[in-house]
């Protein structure tokens, strides 16, 4: 062994400890990718463990029975939900598609930039404060919560998930298709909800299965409009319940029965949103093979 | 579209509650809680003449035929009560009848009332004068229940029953009591060997009219809690976690080793938490039960006033059985609805004019104390002074 | 896809129906209500809540944003608590996210092949879509027992000398757990945004470092995150402000307590949480308009920290909406 060290020795010894550097470093991001999964996989796991034994039909065709007695259902919540999810899409789609055809086809590029500055904004707004904002507009001069207040809440939540998929998306349809159309003498407006549209559905279709998850799990807005009813009322102008409502009201309660009941609430949510994002996932698949 | 509706409701409604009002008018029966009537009309009554007055009692079960969905929102203490009659009269007497009541807490109750967002607010405290007066109509507190303030604990693998003195209670929750083995804790409790336990006391992050009960106790008994906290829906609470509603102290009680919470008695022993015995004026340490409730109400609702708006805790000493921290559920009724709510009036009018009488019936199974037949004899009156569009809602 | 739609048949079949009218005008006009309805809402939304917000902002004035009373017997209200709440809870849950969100950017863009990315990927935008009420069961009844048992009890007797161990955790629900669902939920922000930015990093700078000889991590080191980290802020920016405005699961797990406390076991309380658990129940109009004013003051911060973040992550990606549609 010589005392004395070569340039290729510390050249060597220099590698091997960059070289263990990067080993490290790629360990801690494959580690930080395991932690990333990790709360998912855990969730799930215990969504469906604690929620599979009450997920059974009676959840879906009871009502809530009185405090204290096992037994019953969220039928209130699953038809209070399907009513304010279907009518807060029905709403606020086409007024989102119609935004985005905006951004992406008339505004001038400033102006464009500008609208889509203000949906980002919209997504941004914390979904409490919408339910203060549609307390004010719907609930105190109606003098009443109602399903119709919690439907125009989570409409105004679904706009900007719509919108921005679809300003994107639109920007995915070649130009030589509008070419094509405008030099065959199609106005434009026929070109746009005729052919342009058209092409880009599929991927407006993954916007508004994104949006509609993402309406189906908001509680928060909820809170000051829908407010939760134990009855099943299919009234607009009548408080409503929806299953984010009754899970948290049954989560933060006392009772055994009603925590099994927010499990297999939130397995019922859970596996919606999943079965959700499979389903885009299908669509884009097929849609192209590009980068997603 | 949605004003036809109604009124083709309230058409539907007001038929079937004259109906129903022909049929059984001869069957007045004195309304007091110990003779419920019969589920359906009496065949004998169509002889009769219709010479219902306002002085004649209408049945309990007047409301039968009803259809409508009635909204109200308040106190979570009256929520176990409420859901269970509310359940029994569409079970048993008024199909058509929906009772949606949410469990928001009574400072909710309170609030939602007075917005008009609400057909009625329950609360376990009666409005005040101010309170009244920001909602501008006569409104009416109509007590329905008693129930005591159950402070409830969470030791675990501990079997010995605690008992409490009101400067303990008020220890605790000040923060001066920190753990269960206390010297304050252990001469309340001599004979009993308590762990070294951190304590955690949970009050509710809601206003609720349990803290206005359990507070206006402590303020009445321990002069250091009226000075650093005083009484209210809603206090300063020096220091604890805060559980939404009585469900969520119940929970949070339950799910915490060490905890101690006060909540309506049913939640206590429908979770089957331990219950403490408080010290009364009279110097006994007092288990809340049905029999220790209803003797502190007997203390005060025999001078009860007209309006109806009374306190129970601390029962004087001469009532030495009584538990210290009684309380009572109002629900919170307006004196005149607009004729556009005909079908929902009357069919809470008629929903809560089953429920002081039949309804009572129902709450000992469940732990809470039924209205006294003088109170009741009262409350009818409020009840019966209730109008929609101008029109008294009973006969 | 089926049959292309802009084959000559179908232009054609276009064209024979085609006649001058005011299709242009009322599309246009259409489309652009529907822009202004965006808009609309926007100024609505501000204009309802400082309205209603008035009575409270002029009894409680300035010093509500530095006074800690919340005293709803005595009508005196002061917003502090709830803002540090937020604050401190957010920017916690934030640091926690970046470290592992960055990370999970950086090893898909850069390390994972592809059989590991896409399920990565979706796992963690996931992670996105699952509703906050259900991260607040979870961190009830799973999450923070066991945090309290097996992380809080530890370092609390370890590390007890710190003050944010100080305190013995006698209950799971706190600010420690509200920090880390927190932290779970605003990890695929961060991580999407972080992606995109990184992968919007030409490749020529990763190319430069490995033609100098770089192992991949000094390539992603000294070629990569110096030109994303603007970008990267940005993500953190758009992470904190998703923080600020989570109200459910942070509602649940928190503990809802008033107080100005260094120590995580200690329960706290949000902005978005008091709004949850007492606008329904404000018994009094300068009550009501005081939680709105809170409300407001949400508004305006998360407004302020969206557009900060919007305009570095568009400097970095160039324009193009960012961060995935599943944020």
């Amino acid at each position: 062994m010589t005392p004395a060290l070569t340039g290729a020795d510390i050249r060597g010894r220099h590698l091997r400890r960059r070289q263990a550097r990067d080993r490290l470093m790629r360990a801690l991001l494959w580690c930080s990718a395991l932690a990333a999964v990790t709360p998912l996989l855990l969730l799930l796991m215990f969504v469906v463990r604690e929620g599979l034994p009450a997920f059974r039909p009676s959840l879906f065709t009871e009502v809530p029975r009185p405090l204290g007695e096992s037994g019953g259902g969220v039928k209130p919540a699953v038809v209070g939900s399907l009513i304010m999810v279907g009518l807060g899409t029905f709403i606020g789609v086409p007024i989102a598609i119609l935004a985005g055809v905006y951004a992406r086809e008339y505004a001038g590029s400033r102006l464009a930039t500008v609208i889509r500055f203000l949906i980002d904004v919209l997504a941004g707004v914390p979904s409490i404060t919408i339910g203060l904002f549609v307390y004010g507009l719907l609930v105190a001069p109606m003098h009443t919560f109602s399903g119709l207040a919690g439907a125009v809440a989570l409409a105004i939540l679904i706009v900007p998930t719509v919108a921005r998929v679809t300003d994107e998306m639109l920007a995915l349809v070649p130009r030589s298709v509008r070419e094509a159309a405008y030099a065959l003498g199609v106005p434009r407006w026929k070109t746009i909800a005729r052919v342009v549209l058209p092409s880009a559905k599929v991927g407006i279709a993954t916007g508004v299965v994104l949006g509609v998850a993402r309406i189906a799990g908001e509680t928060a807005p909820l809170l000051f409009t829908a407010l939760g009813n134990r009855t099943v009322s299919t009234s607009l102008v009548r408080p409503m319940d929806a299953l984010p409502l009754r899970i948290y009201v049954y989560a933060t309660g006392p009772y055994r029965s009603w925590h099994q009941q927010a499990w297999a609430a939130s397995l019922l949510l859970v596996l919606l949103v999943l079965g959700f994002s499979l389903i885009t996932r299908l669509l884009l698949r097929r849609r192209a093979p590009g980068p997603d | 579209m949605l004003t036809i509706r109604r009124r083709i409701f309230a058409a539907l409604a007001a038929g079937g509650a004259l109906a129903a009002l022909l049929l059984v008018s001869a069957c007045s029966n004195g309304g007091s809680a110990a003779t419920p009537t019969s589920q359906t009309g009496t065949p004998a009554a169509t002889g009769t003449s219709p010479a219902a007055t306002s002085s004649v009692t209408p049945p309990t079960n007047i409301g039968k035929d009803d259809k409508a969905q009635v909204t109200g929102a308040g106190s979570t203490a009256i929520f176990p009560f409420l859901s269970k009659i509310a359940d029994i009269y569409q079970k048993d007497v008024a199909k058509g009848v929906s009772i949606n009541y949410q469990s928001i807490g009574s400072g909710g109750g309170i609030a939602q009332f007075t917005q008009k967002t609400v057909d009625f607010g329950a609360s376990d405290i009666y409005l005040s004068d101010k309170q009244m007066q920001d909602i501008g109509a006569p409104v009416l507190n109509v007590p329905m229940i008693h129930w005591a303030v159950a402070v409830t604990y969470n030791i675990p693998n501990f079997k010995s029953e605690l008992r409490f003195s009101p400067s303990t209670i008020a220890g605790i929750w000040l923060g001066n009591i920190k753990k269960w083995n206390d010297p304050a804790i252990k001469a309340d409790n001599p004979n009993v060997s308590l762990p070294d336990l951190p304590i955690t006391p949970m009050h509710r992050s809601d206003g609720s009219g349990t803290t206005m009960n359990f507070t206006s106790f402590l303020a009445g008994t321990s002069p250091d809690w009226k000075s650093k906290v005083g009484a209210g829906l809603s206090v300063n609470w020096p220091q604890g976690p805060g559980g939404k509603g009585s469900e969520g102290v119940t929970a949070l009680v339950k799910q915490t080793a060490g905890a101690i919470g006060y909540v309506e008695l049913s939640y206590a022993l429908q979770n089957n938490l331990p219950v403490g015995a408080v010290k009364n004026a009279a110097g006994n340490y007092v288990k809340p039960t049905l029999q220790s409730t209803t003797d502190a109400v007997a203390a005060t609702v025999a001078t009860a006033p007209a309006d109806l708006r009374f306190l129970i805790v601390n029962p004087p000493a001469s009532h030495p059985d009584a538990y210290p921290i009684g309380a009572s559920t109002w629900v919170l009724l307006y004196k005149d609805y607009p004729a556009s709510k005909s079908s929902e009036v009357k069919a809470m009018v008629h929903f809560f004019w089953w429920a002081i009488h039949d309804g009572q019936k129902y709450a000992t199974s469940i732990d809470y104390s039924p209205m006294a037949p003088d109170l009741v004899k009262k409350v009818e009156v409020a009840l019966k002074s209730i109008t929609v569009g101008g029109q008294p809602v009973l006969p | 896809m089926t049959a292309a739609p802009y084959e000559p048949g179908r232009v054609r079949a276009l064209l024979a129906r085609r006649r001058p009218g005011f299709g242009e005008p009322i599309f246009r006009i259409v489309v652009l209500l529907a822009a202004l309805t965006v808009l609309a809402t926007i100024i609505g939304l501000v204009v309802t809540m400082t309205v209603e917000s008035r009575r409270g902002i002029a009894h409680n004035g300035w010093s509500f944003l530095w006074t800690s009373t919340w005293d709803q017997v005595r009508q005196v209200f002061g917003a502090l608590p709830f803002v540090y709440g937020t604050v401190m809870t957010s920017v916690t849950a934030l640091a926690l996210a970046m470290l592992v969100g960055v990370g999970v950017a950086l090893f898909l863009v850069e390390l994972a092949p592809a059989w590991v990315a896409r399920p990565v990927g979706f796992m963690v935008e996931m992670l996105a879509a699952i509703p906050s009420v259900v991260f607040g069961l979870w961190g009830i009844f799973i999450l923070a027992p066991w945090l309290q048992q097996h992380v809080e009890l530890p370092l609390h007797q370890r590390l007890g000398w710190l003050p944010f161990f100080s305190t013995y955790p006698t209950t799971a629900v706190g600010n420690f757990a509200a920090i880390v669902v927190l932290a779970i939920m605003v990890l695929p922000t961060v991580a999407a945004v972080s992606r995109d930015v990184i992968a919007a990093v030409p490749r020529s700078q990763r190319e430069a470092a490995l033609a100098l000889g770089a192992t991949r991590w000094e390539m992603m080191r000294l070629g990569v995150l110096p030109y994303a980290r603007s970008g990267i802020l940005g993500a953190g920016i758009l992470g904190l402000a998703r923080g600020v405005g989570e109200t459910m699961a942070v509602t649940m797990v928190i503990g809802n307590s008033p107080t100005i406390t260094l120590s995580l076991f200690k329960q706290g309380y949000t902005m978005a949480s008091v709004i949850a658990n007492e606008f329904t129940e404000a018994t009094t109009a300068l009550y009501r308009s005081t939680l709105i004013e809170i409300g407001l003051l949400l508004l305006v911060i998360t407004l302020l920290i969206n557009v900060g973040a919007r305009l570095l992550v568009w400097r970095v990606t160039g324009g193009q909406p960012s961060g995935g549609a599943l944020q």
